[in-house]
């Protein structure tokens, strides 16, 4: 009878250590979703397909971006609505040039929350740059399948004040690390914005998010789906591509 | 007394006292003059404003995407007036044989902003074919500085700014100015403008706020290659704006789905515009009627003092057995000889004063003491001039003071021969 | 001289009827200057008025950066607590109210329909009340109150959302932080307010509701003052001198004059449009004087005549003439005067309504729909003044005329 309690103990305190080793905090899961998304340098065609109310007709532009590491970046857009449009981010600043000006000028002050091309996206959600766990405390609040992934839900609570979202739920996928779900709150702890991956592609051992939707909840009918296409990781970009005289050329 | 004796009677009475006469006529011609020059003044400073309205907000009749209406607050370029499978000309070639219609222009307003400083200016951009709209549009004839911007060719992105706003920018004719907006694609306009003219329309609200440029400029800066905000149409009568608003739509509904209507300048923005110039026309009728009347009240006068000053007279031919209707005639006559005399002399000099007037304006900031010297806004009001100026004010002379002649002659007639000579009254 | 009084009062006396039509010209005339000016002049000040009344008091304390980048709203450049505490004591001590606001930029929907821009600020309800007028503009539901968890919107902003009393709206704005910001608030009251721009724009929350939900923190972006006596001085020197005494240098004062320039500059345009209605106004008002006193002197060229022949002395014949103009254009300018005051007593309490006409337009003045009058005792002794000189100066040179014929013509003349 000893044995057996001891035994049973020793399960007990077994599965327990189990679950302590081989389960995953908050914040590495968050690492690990970081981690999926860095790389060296990016090239790919984007594709954005824009709906805004039931009224307007969607709205498709194309452009073909180049980036290094999170914070240079260089996107031109080529549909024949917007060609000619440039963007370049540089750490901090965010320069554009339209096809028929002589100068780039500055996105400074409120207008980094003018929405980007009209999509769903502001200009300040492109700029983010900082990791998740440096600004949200996580939390698990269990496990779900979103669109046939199984997911970790995880629950982020800003640490800091300077944030544009004071909260964030984000499914995770238990195997690739994709957020493949992410619901954007206001303060209030109002939905605002809800992003869903509809498609993963594993480029390099990597898992990248190659189709994603993102749907305003406080409009009826908006949403935004962001395609990238003919992606290519890790090759050598050239300095200039990510300078002001590229932008003015 | 037959009447043209009488007529020949009173002729002679007006040579007779070439004092009073002169002074009668002086004073209907004072008051003339001044009807016609007031008239002149608040004919010309209204026009300008409803000819602004006209040429740049109302029109006449307006087509614009149904949708535009409830959402102009946010001016969304994407809710134009796009046509149905090509462009915007579709929809024009579809109504344009209504009849009543004389123009239709097509036109996008749009909301810019340019970086000054770090800051961000809001500005109002009017795009318009200047030499479709020549018939209509006045912009040529308010540019202050430099020229009309021309069509769009590679490199040339011609502008014309109003004048306070350029003094705000420190820009001048020649300088530059990169201005961004949102595109009809939601995506980023961006254009890089050269300033080629400065117009001054004297409304300092708009001059502060608009620039023009060509539609072929807009359509590269804002990608509205194929569509723009609104028609602008203009009629043979303006006043047929409600029945030819009716016909266009009729014609639009007549295609399925249509997201279009026409506007009457009347229903247009909830009526305002109608609303504002009839609230205006009774404010400036009721100025001038009090105009008409101090104007009356000195012919009046001057009518009754001469009446009362011949009562001895007036006994005198009573006496001899002229009857009431007669003397009544006899003044009257007289008045009128005065006041045809009067008012000609009064629309002489009063139309000369408006001519020269229409000529050269007159500055209502100067006449406040130029505190705006800081602004240079030029608050020039153009008078009106023209011959149904004249005639008016030549009417309303002798009719007025006629009548009012009338009142103490009627009366004259009625007096006992015994108390007018003796000048009791 | 005496005598010279009466001679001229005997005239008047004698020719009742034609004093009476030239005092009648004139006192319409001096009625018509005073009510239109007066109008005008209501439409100026209460321009004013409610540039003060609705949008700054008499003047606002914000911080320098605020002040550089007012008409961006920013919510970062602000005025922290203990500032505000010790303004309050600034603003006991000058005898003023002063009230802390703060403007969010807002998009405002109403059924998640598309959302309209609007200015949200951030009251401290009692405290505002004391400095602006809002709260007795309130047409339909209640002010705000302390605790209260609603907002007051426009009777515009009723109209363009198509949301009534007890409606939810949902405001997007950001915070303090720029953190994004959707609250669902439900419309607790609609007020009416005269001045269009505030109308069109603004709307108001409880600081508290600010507080839980704005991130506020006890900030202001500006306090806006209201002195006691109404004038900006000298509570605004006091206020500056107890600034810098306190060590508040980052903080600065604006008038209302600076803060609503954009405005007075366009009045003083608009001020020469009516100065010129005004002027127009005199120049009818003169040439009716004018000839009816040359009249009054040539019909009497006989009489001079006369009175010459018996000996009056040509001083006292021009001196009665004189005093026989200024004695119409008393009594004109009288009877215009109390005409004038009756028109306006009842245009000062019972306005002309054009709402029908005017309802939510800029039609420049920042007044509301119906236009009352004004008291204005400087245009009324103006006029009175206007009346009688200008009947005075007319009649003396066709008196200085008539003395200066020769006796037999005159005594001729027709």
């Amino acid at each position: 009878m000893k044995k057996c309690i001891v035994s049973l103990l020793t399960i007990i305190f077994v599965s327990f250590l189990a679950q302590n080793i081989f389960a995953l905090t908050p914040e590495e899961i968050l690492n690990k979703v970081d981690d999926n998304e860095v790389f060296d340098t990016i090239k790919y065609s984007g594709v954005m397909t824009i709906k805004k109310g039931s009224r307007r007709r969607p709205r498709v532009k194309t452009f073909q971006a180049v980036a290094r590491g999170k914070d240079k970046a260089y996107i031109e857009f080529t549909n024949p609505g917007d060609r000619g449009t440039k963007y370049l981010k540089l750490g901090d600043e965010l320069w554009i040039k339209g096809t028929y000006a002589e100068r780039a000028d500055k996105i400074s002050g409120h207008k980094l929350r003018d929405s980007m091309m009209g999509s769903d996206y502001s200009y300040e959600d492109t700029m983010d740059n900082e990791k998740l766990v440096d600004r949200y405390k996580a939390t698990i609040a269990g496990a779900e399948k979103v669109s046939g992934h199984d997911c970790y839900e995880l629950d982020l609570e800003a640490k800091v004040k300077e944030i544009t979202y004071a909260r964030l739920k984000i499914w995770v996928d238990k195997e690739q690390f994709v957020a493949m779900k992410i619901q954007y709150f206001a303060l209030s702890g109002m939905l605002l914005k809800e992003m869903t991956v509809d498609k993963v592609k594993k480029i390099n051992e990597r898992y990248f998010p190659i189709k994603v939707r993102m749907v305003n909840k406080q409009r009826k009918d908006s949403y935004t789906l962001f395609e990238m296409k003919s992606i290519v990781l890790d090759e050598p970009v050239s300095e200039s591509m990510f300078s002001k005289q590229q932008l003015e050329k | 007394m037959k009447s043209f004796y009488i007529y020949r009677m009173a002729l002679r009475n007006i040579s007779r006292n070439r004092k009073r006469t002169l002074l009668s006529a002086v004073a209907i011609a004072l008051a003339v003059m001044f009807i016609c020059f007031m008239r002149s003044y608040i004919t010309g400073m209204w026009d300008n404003v409803r000819d602004n309205v006209f040429a740049f907000q109302s029109a006449h009749v307006k087509i614009v995407n149904k949708d535009f209406i409830k959402e102009e607050k946010l001016m969304p370029l994407d809710l134009s007036v796009y046509g149905y499978e090509k462009d915007y000309t579709e929809v024009m070639k579809l109504v344009k044989n209504v009849k009543g219609i004389k123009y239709i222009f097509p036109r996008t307003k749009f909301g810019a902003i340019l970086n000054l400083k770090g800051k961000w200016e809001n500005l109002m951009g009017f795009a318009l074919d200047p030499e479709r709209e020549a018939p209509v549009n006045p912009l040529k004839y308010k540019i202050v500085k430099g020229r009309l911007f021309k069509k769009y060719a590679p490199g040339r992105h011609e502008i014309v700014v109003g004048e306070v706003l350029a003094q705000e920018l420190g820009v001048k004719v020649g300088d530059k100015l990169t201005m961004m907006s949102k595109t009809a694609e939601e995506g980023l306009g961006h254009m890089t403008f050269k300033i080629v003219g400065i117009s001054s329309f004297g409304v300092p609200e708009f001059d502060k706020l608009f620039f023009f440029v060509d539609l072929s400029v807009a359509a590269r800066f804002l990608k509205m290659e194929h569509e723009v905000m609104e028609l602008g149409i203009y009629l043979d009568d303006m006043d047929e704006s409600v029945p030819v608003a009716e016909k266009i739509n009729k014609i639009l509904e007549s295609r399925p789905d249509n997201p279009y209507i026409a506007q009457a300048w009347e229903n247009q923005s909830g009526g305002q515009y109608y609303n504002w110039f009839a609230m205006a026309d009774n404010i400036y009728n009721i100025v001038y009627f009090v105009f008409l009347v101090l104007a009356s009240l000195v012919i009046i006068n001057t009518t009754m003092m001469v009446i009362y000053e011949r009562m001895k007279e007036i006994g005198t031919i009573a006496a001899l057995g002229m009857r009431g209707a007669s003397i009544v005639k006899l003044f009257f006559y007289e008045a009128v000889i005065i006041s045809i005399i009067g008012s000609f002399f009064g629309i002489v000099a009063g139309g000369a004063l408006s001519y020269l007037m229409s000529q050269s304006g007159i500055n209502i900031a100067k006449l406040t003491g130029g505190s705006l010297s800081d602004i240079a806004i030029s608050n020039m009001i153009y008078p009106y001039f023209g011959l149904d100026l004249l005639l008016f004010a030549f009417v309303f002379g002798v009719v007025v003071a006629s009548l009012c002649a009338f009142i103490p002659a009627s009366k004259a007639a009625r007096i006992q021969p015994v108390e007018a000579m003796k000048g009791v009254l | 001289m005496r005598n010279i009084i009466i001679l001229a009062f005997k005239n008047l006396a004698r020719h009742k009827k034609r004093t009476i039509i030239t005092s009648v010209a004139i006192s319409f005339g001096i009625m018509l200057l005073i009510w239109i000016h007066g109008m005008l002049k209501w439409a100026d000040n209460e321009s004013q008025r409610n540039l003060k009344r609705y949008e700054f008091g008499n003047f606002t304390i914000s911080t320098k950066a605020y002040k550089e980048d007012r008409d961006s709203f920013p919510v970062d450049m602000v005025i922290n607590g203990s500032e505000i505490q010790k303004i309050f004591r600034i603003a006991e001590k000058t005898g003023s109210y002063a009230s802390p606001r703060t403007g969010f930029k807002s998009m405002m929907s109403y059924k998640r329909g598309f959302g309209l821009p609007y200015i949200v600020f951030a009251i401290d309800p009692e405290k505002d009340a004391q400095v602006f007028n809002i709260k007795e503009k309130i047409m339909d539901g209640q002010y705000l109150d302390k605790n209260s968890e609603g907002i007051l919107i426009s009777a515009h902003c009723r109209k363009e959302l198509g949301a009534g009393l007890g409606d939810y709206l949902v405001m997007e704005t950001r915070t303090k932080y720029d953190t994004f910001q959707a609250l669902t608030i439900k419309v607790v009251g609609i007020y009416d307010c005269p001045d269009p721009v505030v109308n069109r724009n603004h709307l108001f929350i409880t600081r508290n509701m600010a507080e839980k939900n704005l991130q506020l923190e006890g900030t202001a972006a500006e306090i806006a003052f209201r002195t006691k006596n109404g004038n900006n001085e000298p509570a605004l020197s006091l206020v500056k001198e107890s600034l810098s005494s306190a060590g508040l240098t980052g903080l600065t004062t604006e008038t209302w004059q600076e803060l609503g320039s954009d405005y007075l500059t366009l009045s003083q345009t608009k001020k020469g449009g009516s100065t010129m209605i005004i002027f127009f106004i005199f120049i009818i008002v003169a040439v009716g004087i004018i000839n009816t006193m040359l009249m009054a002197v040539f019909e009497r060229i006989r009489e001079i005549g006369m009175l010459r022949a018996l000996g009056v002395r040509d001083r006292d014949i021009v001196s009665s003439f004189i005093v026989e103009a200024a004695g119409i254009g008393i009594l004109g300018s009288l009877i215009g005067l109390i005409l004038g005051i009756g028109v306006s007593a009842y245009s000062v309490y019972h306005g002309l309504d054009f709402t029908s006409s005017f309802k939510d337009m800029d039609y420049g003045y920042r007044t509301g729909t119906i236009f009352y009058n004004e008291w204005n005792p400087e245009m009324m002794a103006m006029a009175v003044i206007f009346g009688i000189l200008c009947s005075v100066l007319v009649s003396i040179i066709p008196a200085r005329k008539a003395v200066k014929m020769e006796i037999t013509d005159s005594i001729r003349y027709i």
